[in-house]
């Protein structure tokens, strides 16, 4: 990818990654007949946030498993700063830093307990353990409640201290798995300001797993596409949806709208049409061109029309585009 | 000892000491296991009035040595006899033999060390085999002794020392009701850490704790051995607390070699922390860990002599109990406790549970190594 800035439909973002430090080739993981991942290949490049996307069970976690050292592949290899995660695991694990989707913390411990805890596993120790907890514990702004067992947390705190145990030791290849499941905006929001902070001040590259499209549209500066342990797409979020990204036009309509499905479905820039609920359901290869032959066809039928409305392309659309399906299936 | 093991282990004290829970099972519980059945088996372990002959050899034979022996004469339950038809070296044989719980040497010049204001001394054997009687016996003497002083010499001029010499007779005695309860539930409470060690470690695969270690520059062995060492130290405090509580409040004896107990605690210790890793390696949740736990445990326990003494059970059942470590760890600590034997008594007992605890570890861990992933 360029290494120029990159403007995603919600905002900018500056980082200006450099060179490849995750490097990933032909990796597979099987369970048995099971094929988790079957072959991905990719780069990330020092500096850059990369998303992984894909629905549950789509081999996100497995992938980032193996590049964390947790699973070993069973073909193809992978290198972190030109490390290999399987031959210099050890020299890997102080390269990175993992924010599992699940909250991996110790639930009786006060966050400042569990930050000291991971802290101390990384080898860190006196004043420079305190300093760097403190610096952690500054990132999530938990106040008072970092020295409160972590059990008495709200789920956005929790998600904020797990967080944080993955910054303690300054990691420059940051894995967040899923991090805002189940999280509340005002926390979500806190977590997408922390993740972008450590990319541009910090120019931690970070490799982010979610099923949420307008998270990975808002944050990544690339994104890869991942369904049934293949990945079948990865670009920029803006390239994805120009390339293959389709427009729809909801139309809310008085009357019975049934009979316009085939009629607008045979019109050129459409690829299909739902009717459900009173709303017509257009989904073209570009809103613009198919707007007044639809107009057209319903204005030759007397139809009142209620609602209209042009949705902008996501890549949600992109993800239904490619795999026929939605994410969250 | 790596830092990294000894911050699991830290992490894992600190969580253990704030729960209540953990704090009632490994301490109240056991303590009050003990208050009640002590007083509920009092009568159940107590031995008849205790009555018994004091040979008594006179090398002085004055005045105040004759009126001691008159004192001790005196005495509820005590026979002396005054002239025995023997030598001080075969008398010592005999107490050593276990003829006589004990007997008393009268030394010359007692009674010319008491008119010239000194201290007169006077020599107490017992059989350390007998530890009750003799230690009776050495009262008793000691309360006549007091008694002469203050009836018939002058005020304030002497006074007397009594000495306790030891001999072994080889022979056993029975427990009190303290040296079975003490002893029998703290093991019971010191093998409860099973179902923490073994919670502990799947506990940290199920809150993902694990999995995020394993991210870390850390390894298995080091998880394991950190949580192996938090327990043991645990475990091995709550025993020598409880054991402390029977010192203080029951007076149990600590015997002649007190270490002989902290050597038997590790043993015990190390057999509860491997069989907690054991279970862990089998169980594949945290509640099935504590059913398991709770189901081997008590049963070894009731097995092996902790819950009920096992002088009681059948030649047979005693032979069986052997099979668990209770057996072993409770017969460690009477050897101490009880016979008042030395460190060496120990060492086979000491063995035999560090041996329990090398086959449950070596079998936990490997488990362990083969099924805790952090996928």
């Amino acid at each position: 990818m360029s290494d120029e800035t990159l403007t995603t439909s919600e905002q900018v973002i500056s980082a200006r990654p450099g060179a490849a430090i995750v490097e990933v080739r032909d990796l597979h993981k099987h369970y048995g007949p099971f094929q988790a991942v079957g072959g991905v290949t990719f780069d990330i490049s020092e500096g850059e946030i990369f998303g992984l996307l894909g629905p549950n069970g789509a081999g996100k976690t497995t992938t980032i498993s193996m590049l964390a050292t947790l699973l070993p592949p069973t073909e193809g290899n992978a290198t972190i700063a030109g490390f290999d995660v399987v031959r210099d695991a050890r020299k890997v694990k102080e390269l990175i830093g993992l924010v599992p989707q699940d909250i991996a913390l110790y639930l009786q411990l006060s966050a400042r307990d569990n930050l000291e805890f991971f802290g101390r596993m990384y080898g860190l120790s006196g004043a420079l353990l305190r300093q760097r907890i403190e610096e952690a514990l500054a990132v999530i702004e938990l106040g008072p409640w970092a020295n409160i067992p972590v059990g008495g947390y709200s789920g956005g705190m929790m998600r904020r201290a797990n967080l944080a145990v993955g910054l303690l030791h300054k990691p420059r290849v940051l894995f967040l798995d899923e991090p805002t499941v189940g999280v509340d905006p005002q926390s979500r929001n806190h977590i997408f300001e922390s993740i972008l902070r450590l990319n541009r001040e910090e120019g931690v590259t970070i490799i982010y797993t979610t099923h949420y499209m307008e998270e990975a549209q808002s944050l990544c500066h690339r994104v890869g596409i991942i369904d049934h342990g293949r990945l079948i797409a990865m670009d920029t979020p803006r390239n994805l949806i120009n390339e293959i990204g389709t427009g729809v036009i909801h139309v809310t309509l008085e009357q019975d709208g049934s009979g316009l499905v085939d009629p607008l479905a045979a019109l050129q820039p459409v690829q299909r049409v739902t009717w459900n609920e009173g709303i017509l359901a257009v989904h073209t290869r570009d809103a613009q061109a198919a707007l007044v032959p639809i107009i057209e066809q319903l204005n030759s039928r007397n139809l009142r029309i209620v609602h209209f409305e042009i949705l902008e392309p996501n890549l949600e659309n992109v993800f239904l585009q490619l795999t026929g399906k939605k994410l969250r299936e | 000892m790596d830092l990294r093991i000894l911050a699991i282990a830290a992490k894992d004290i600190k969580i253990l000491v704030r729960d209540r829970q953990a704090f009632a099972m490994l301490l109240a519980m056991p303590i009050m296991l003990i208050v009640i059945l002590s007083f509920a088996l009092q009568s159940t372990f107590e031995e008849e009035p205790l009555a018994f002959d004091l040979p008594v050899i006179d090398y002085d034979e004055g005045a105040p040595s004759q009126r001691l022996i008159e004192l001790l004469h005196e005495t509820d339950g005590v026979t002396t006899l005054a002239k025995p038809a023997t030598t001080e070296a075969n008398l010592r044989e005999q107490v050593r033999d276990g003829d006589y719980p004990a007997a008393l040497i009268i030394p010359k010049g007692f009674a010319a060390r008491i008119d010239g204001g000194e201290t007169a001394k006077l020599s107490v054997l017992i059989d350390f085999g007998e530890a009750v009687s003799g230690s009776v016996a050495s009262t008793v003497v000691d309360r006549a002794a007091q008694q002469l002083i203050a009836d018939d010499l002058p005020l304030g001029r002497a006074a007397i020392s009594v000495a306790t010499e030891g001999a072994t007779s080889g022979g056993s005695r029975e427990p009190d009701v303290y040296e079975q309860n003490v002893p029998g539930f703290a093991i019971l409470a010191g093998f409860f850490m099973t179902m923490f060690v073994a919670g502990s470690i799947l506990a940290e695969k199920f809150l993902g704790t694990f999995r995020r270690l394993m991210a870390t520059p850390v390894t298995r062995s080091q998880v394991l051995l950190g949580k192996v060492l938090g327990a043991f130290a645990v475990g091995f405090v709550q025993m020598m607390l409880l054991f402390a509580f029977g010192y203080v409040v029951f007076g149990l004896s600590l015997g002649s070699q007190p270490f002989g107990i902290v050597l038997v605690t590790l043993g015990v210790v190390s057999a509860a922390t491997g069989l907690g890793v054991l279970i862990a390696g089998f169980a594949r949740t945290d509640q099935q860990a504590t059913a398991f736990g709770v189901l081997i445990v008590l049963t070894m326990a009731a097995l092996g002599g902790s819950m009920v003494p096992r002088f009681i059970m059948p030649d047979t059942m005693q032979t069986i109990a052997l099979i668990t470590p209770h057996a072993w760890a409770i017969d460690g600590y009477h050897e101490i406790i009880v016979q008042r034997k030395g460190l060496l008594s120990v060492l086979p007992h000491t063995a035999a549970l560090l041996t329990f605890a090398a086959i449950f570890f070596s079998i936990g861990a490997w488990c362990f190594t083969y099924r805790m992933t952090p996928d």
